[in-house]
């Protein structure tokens, strides 16, 4: 799957649906360990300013 | 400044989210008190390396028996000797750079400006950190030198 702009994220907590910028949630550096598929990453619901975890690609790494 | 246009979320994929686990959560909150707690700890790590600086060189100048009568028969060995010559000046280097770490020094901040006190916290960080990165390896290189002259006085004894 091609690293898209932006994706769309739906807050476990609250429920809220965002658009959030792909470069921007990528921007941190990050380890990989062998064989995992995906990334986890730490953002903030813009609705409720709780933190959310969300599983990346890991070829979207690639692109950064 | 110009208004960004009203994006269509059908375009864009859907990435599957979670609430943190307890254990991501406890994480996040103890890397985030390192960002403010570096410096005291760097500084406790320096008064450590000052304290067992002190300890070993008593311990160094002991073995080396300077103040006695005659030396000791395993000084008259020359690598002893250069160990322990090597060994004092690294535990006085290391010292030095432990108390540099540590000296009280002025830093003059603008307390309305987060760009400045992130900036000045950073420099801090830095000096303080390649003081104590010295610091220790140098004192590496004095417990290694101390090494050998236990263990040689012990050979010849």
């Amino acid at each position: 799957m091609p690293r898209p702009q932006y994706v769309n994220l739906v807050c476990p907590h609250c429920g809220h649906k965002w658009l959030e910028p792909t470069a921007t949630l990528l921007a941190a550096e990050v380890v990989v360990y062998r064989g995992e598929q995906t990334v986890k990453r730490r953002v903030r619901c813009p609705n409720c300013d709780k933190d959310v975890i969300v599983d990346v690609p890991k070829e979207w790494l690639d692109h950064v | 400044m110009s208004k960004e246009p009203a994006l269509n979320p059908d375009l864009y994929p859907t990435l599957p989210t979670a609430k943190p686990s307890a254990q991501e959560d406890a994480l996040a909150r103890w890397f985030a008190t390192q960002r403010t707690q570096s410096i005291d700890n760097l500084e406790g790590a320096a008064r450590q390396i000052i304290t067992l600086c002190t300890t070993l060189l008593t311990v160094l100048l002991g073995l080396a028996a300077l103040t006695a009568e005659t030396l000791p028969s395993y000084m008259s060995a020359a690598l002893i000797r250069w160990l322990s010559m090597v060994g004092v000046l690294a535990l006085f280097v290391a010292l030095g750079s432990a108390l540099l770490v540590v000296l009280p020094g002025a830093t003059w901040v603008k307390l309305n400006d987060p760009a400045d006190l992130a900036a000045a916290y950073d420099k801090l960080l830095a000096y303080k950190n390649t003081g104590l990165t010295i610091a220790v390896v140098v004192f590496g290189t004095a417990m290694l030198c101390l090494t050998g002259v236990i263990l040689g006085a012990l050979w010849m004894v």
